[in-house]
């Protein structure tokens, strides 16, 4: 009986550390050869030349490379260049958590951008800031409207200005329309999941109470929030080529939700392994989502952390919706998904520690801890998160929203009760039945080019 | 053709709320002696089967035109506007006219005429052949043999003539008990598995009354259980719900004494088992009625087992609610789940899945035979009986299997298709999405087990929509003696 309570209360200690440095990802040691350091995979500089050929209105800024003027902001950042440091600094004490606009995301297509930000902090006096309003309206070309998505109810977003908060107002910003859509944020979340895994969990295999207890844990309700309002921001960037700007409260949670989804929809380079890979990078981790205090515990902690709320698994969870959707039309599995659901989480990589780019430098991850990156992209693994079916196309997919086409993600809520042996061996059996298809098809190439040179030679040989 | 009064109409939308491109598509409208058709301005033809069409109806008129709203029975919904009202006051009517028809020989099928001659036409129907079925499951055998009883539907009209039954059953035995049940649906083999020599058995309920007993009866069912030589009891599943026994327990109550036995007569080892007390004076109500269940004090070695599947009646309306929560626009993630919940729809299935397990495990686990019935015998035993077949042998997981399984189980013993399925204008109250229920089963075990069935959901899509498009001869009808007369 000693050792059982010894045994337990060492796992809850070890399960609960507040030290980060005393991590798993400190004393890991790779078993394998490291081609690529993931930690330099995806530099801002990198994904700036993607399309600073497109376009010449954008800037890499260095104004934060001490984290001095956003402390949850990369050191480099993209902003319009007309824009100076200056003003920079000047636009980041008017945006909460000093986060001012900046580029998430530039469509080829139309030379539409989304941009991504704190809340203005224009408290009950209405104050302004003329340099964030140059800021936004430097992305607007002539006689152009944009749209702002604030991801609150109006209610919500007027309470805040009781706090300091608050939202743009329509006569400083007349080029501008205020959309309000809400998402759930915190504590909610939280709530939602507990509540999800525990219907999940029930052995009592009542259909009645299933149905109405999934139907209480809300999570389908937050899911079909979420997908509308990127699919609404995705429509504003392609259908009405308009410039969008979002933000909700703080811009770390809802916002990069919304801008991060909105790419999936739009760009085909993020539905490819090494596309989300980036995006990843550029729209959670370095846009400094903050994983330690989100991903601390998950559904079963006992005590109720403040910050805790699974914004991360949503997302991934609407990255699934749209890939069961489209099949056809991302590069990777569902398997990747839950790998990285995983590895926020708990692993042995120190890329979802800390809480932004500048913990993230402080404790020295670089250098003392392994990427995620450089593990998932080894050919041997990649091989295990590639979708058979992938066929890359170049299209805008639309992702339905209605209930009836949102079910529950079995893979990662039910991975555990339900044995998917007969799942995983029919998916097996399409791997090989698009292996063998492909095989084939070589042969037929082959045999074709064949045949045109032995056609041809006659052609020769009888000519005289 | 006489009942059509316009053939064509033009400048006629058709509503598409799912299109991301087009809301609507203009074209003609065109009506056939069998089908519907538009074809819209891209040249795309849509086909309607007046058969299939379940209602039709017309809303207020708008300024776009007169709304006319078709509902299928495939589900399908579609919306026309038609331009003038009076032309879409004549398609309605119709449409009224042609979706039901009164007799057998004005269904499509028997006008629908393929490419093919004679020859080929009697392969089609021979394709199927039930007693090489018989065959393949291993009987006739020691145990089990043919009967001729049923040869001219003497017996029952609605079972198929050749019937298999117990060997030592012997023809006065069926003739009795042929007459303790309801419409003389007597028990007999559906199923019979080989290795566990065990068999699934079909039956109605039985006419016990309060103190009627039937010795044939009794002696059938001992017969049954002797026919599995490994296990000495067998079971007997009442597909019916309990709590509707209790309804009329309640109004029975005032009528006479009741007997409440708790003790058994049973004499050598066979076991009595029922859940609770109050499933017995229930059931016993029931009994009271004129209909009921086995008396178990009279029938020795065998177990009962309700399995709780609701009636036809049940099962209309829940179809109807879910039909209404997915055909509402705009749900939230809440109101659809709610809607979805309390249609019951998924419930039921899950009854009838649970039932089938059941019945597939006292087979396999326990090597018991059982013996399956509910009123009449013909609509839950039918999916019990299937379902349970499905999950024992592989053979009816592949595409002539699946065939040869509907046509053994639902057809030959006389699901009622023409009525279930409102093939003419007859009792809406007979109307029920029993065979419907089977197929969503079949399509829950295909996504739970891919690779173990030969055919995909496309070919159970196909067959629900043929059940109700009378195109073929096959489901027609209520039995096989109304297709043999209706040749």
């Amino acid at each position: 009986m000693e050792e059982c309570l010894n045994i337990a209360s060492s796992i809850e200690a070890l399960s609960t550390l507040d030290s980060i440095t005393l991590m798993y990802p400190f004393f890991y040691r790779p078993m394998f050869e490291v081609i690529e350091d993931g930690w330099h995979s995806f530099l801002p500089e990198q994904e700036f030349e993607l399309y600073s050929s497109a376009t010449s209105e954008w800037r890499l800024s260095y104004v934060n490379k001490e984290f001095a003027v956003c402390p949850s902001y990369p050191p480099i950042v993209t902003v319009p260049k007309s824009i100076d440091d200056e003003a920079l600094r000047k636009v980041a004490t008017f945006r909460h958590g000093g986060r001012f606009p900046v580029l998430s995301y530039y469509h080829k297509k139309n030379g539409m951008v989304i941009m991504r930000s704190g809340q203005p902090l224009t408290g009950t006096n209405g104050r302004r800031c003329k340099e964030d309003e140059k800021l936004i309206n430097a992305t607007l070309r002539a006689g152009k409207r944009g749209y702002i998505i604030d991801t609150r109810s109006l209610s919500v977003a007027q309470q805040t200005r009781a706090k300091g908060g608050g939202f743009e107002q329509e006569a400083h910003y007349p080029q501008w329309r205020r959309i309000h859509k809400s998402i759930e944020r915190y504590h909610i979340l939280q709530e939602s999941l507990i509540k999800l895994v525990e219907a999940c969990n029930d052995q009592t295999h009542n259909m009645d109470r299933w149905l109405s207890k999934l139907e209480a844990s809300n999570w389908l309700t937050h899911i079909k929030e979420i997908l509308t309002t990127a699919c609404l921001a995705a429509q504003c960037i392609d259908r009405e080529g308009a410039s969008i700007l979002i933000h909700g409260t703080e811009g770390t949670d809802s916002t990069l939700q919304v801008t991060s989804l909105a790419q999936i929809i739009l760009e085909p380079r993020s539905r490819t392994i090494r596309g989300f890979e980036a995006l990843i990078e550029r729209e959670w981790l370095q846009a400094g989502h903050p994983f330690q205090q989100r991903c601390a515990q998950s559904a079963y902690c006992n005590t109720k952390r403040k910050w805790e709320a699974p914004v991360f698994l949503l997302f991934l969870d609407c990255v699934w919706q749209i890939l069961r959707q489209f099949p056809c039309s991302f590069e990777f599995n569902e398997n990747f998904l839950i790998m990285l659901f995983e590895h926020a989480y708990a692993s042995q990589f120190g890329t979802f520690l800390g809480n932004n780019e500048s913990e993230r430098c402080k404790l020295k991850l670089q250098q003392k801890t392994m990427s995620l990156w450089s593990w998932v992209n080894q050919p041997s693994e990649l091989s295990k998160f590639t979708n058979p079916l992938f066929e890359a196309n170049n299209l805008v997919i639309w992702p339905s929203v209605a209930p009836q086409s949102l079910p529950l993600w079995e893979g990662i809520f039910l991975r555990w009760n339900r044995s998917s042996k007969y799942l995983d061996e029919a998916y097996e059996e399409m791997v090989n039945i698009i292996e063998y298809n492909k095989e084939l098809q070589a042969k037929v190439n082959i045999l074709r080019r064949q045949l045109a040179e032995l056609e041809t030679e006659d052609g020769m040989q009888e000519s005289p | 053709m006489e009942h059509i009064r316009t053939t064509k109409v033009e400048q006629v939308k058709l509503l598409d709320r799912f299109s991301t491109s087009n809301k609507s598509l203009t074209g003609t409208l065109y009506l056939t002696a069998t089908h519907l058709l538009f074809i819209d301005s891209h040249q795309k033809e849509t086909w309607i089967l007046h058969h299939h069409i379940a209602s039709v109806e017309k809303l207020a008129l708008t300024t776009s035109g007169c709304p006319l709203v078709i509902q299928c029975k495939n589900f399908r919904t579609v919306h026309f506007i038609v331009p003038r009202e009076r032309d879409c006051h004549d398609i309605y009517n119709s449409l009224l006219q042609l979706s039901k028809q009164a007799k057998y020989e004005d269904l499509y099928a028997f006008s629908y005429n393929p490419k093919q001659n004679d020859s080929e036409r009697l392969q089609g129907w021979q394709l199927i052949d039930l007693a090489e079925e018989y065959k393949r499951m291993g009987v006739p055998n020691s145990h089990w043999q043919l009967s001729d009883a049923n040869r001219d539907y003497k017996i029952c009209e609605t079972y198929p003539r050749e019937l298999y039954v117990p060997r030592i059953a012997s023809k006065p035995i069926i003739v009795g008990s042929s007459k303790f049940r309801s419409k003389g649906r007597f028990p007999v083999l559906s199923y019979y598995h080989q290795d566990k020599e065990a068999a699934i058995c079909r039956c109605s309920q039985p006419l016990s009354g309060f103190s009627a007993r039937c010795l044939e009866d009794e002696h059938l069912l001992q017969a049954i259980s002797k026919a599995n030589p490994v296990n000495r009891y067998m079971y007997v599943m009442d597909t019916r719900p309990k709590r509707r026994m209790q309804s009329w327990w309640a109004t029975q109550k005032d009528i006479g004494r009741i007997i409440v036995r708790i003790s058994s007569k049973i004499r050598n080892d066979g076991k009595i088992r029922e859940s609770n007390e109050k499933k017995r004076l229930n059931a016993m109500a029931n009994r009271a009625a004129g209909k009921g269940y086995e008396n178990e004090d009279n029938y020795s070695n065998i177990r009962f087992q309700f399995v709780g599947i609701e009636n036809i009646h049940v099962m209309r309306s829940s179809l109807q609610k879910l039909l209404e929560v997915n055909g509402t626009k705009g749900l939230s993630v809440n109101d659809f789940y709610s809607g979805l919940e309390s249609s019951g729809w998924l419930r039921h299935i899950k009854a009838v899945m649970d039932a089938a397990i059941f019945l597939a495990k006292a087979i396999t686990v326990e090597d018991a035979s059982v013996l399956v019935h509910c009123s009449d015998g013909w609509d839950r035993t039918s999916q019990v009986c299937s379902l349970g077949s499905l999950l024992l042998d592989s053979y009816y997981r592949t595409i002539k299997g699946f065939m040869v399984l509907i046509e053994k189980d639902w057809i030959s013993f006389g699901h009622k298709f023409s009525e279930r399925c409102g093939q003419l204008d007859g009792d809406p109250k007979e109307v029920s999405p029993v065979f419907t229920q089977f197929l969503e089963c079949v399509w829950h075990l295909t996504e739970q087990f891919p690779q173990a069935f030969e055919f995909s959901e496309a070919f159970l899509l196909q067959i629900h929509e043929h059940i109700h498009s009378c195109q073929f001869g096959n489901f027609l009808g209520n039995c096989q003696k109304e297709r043999e007369e209706l040749k």
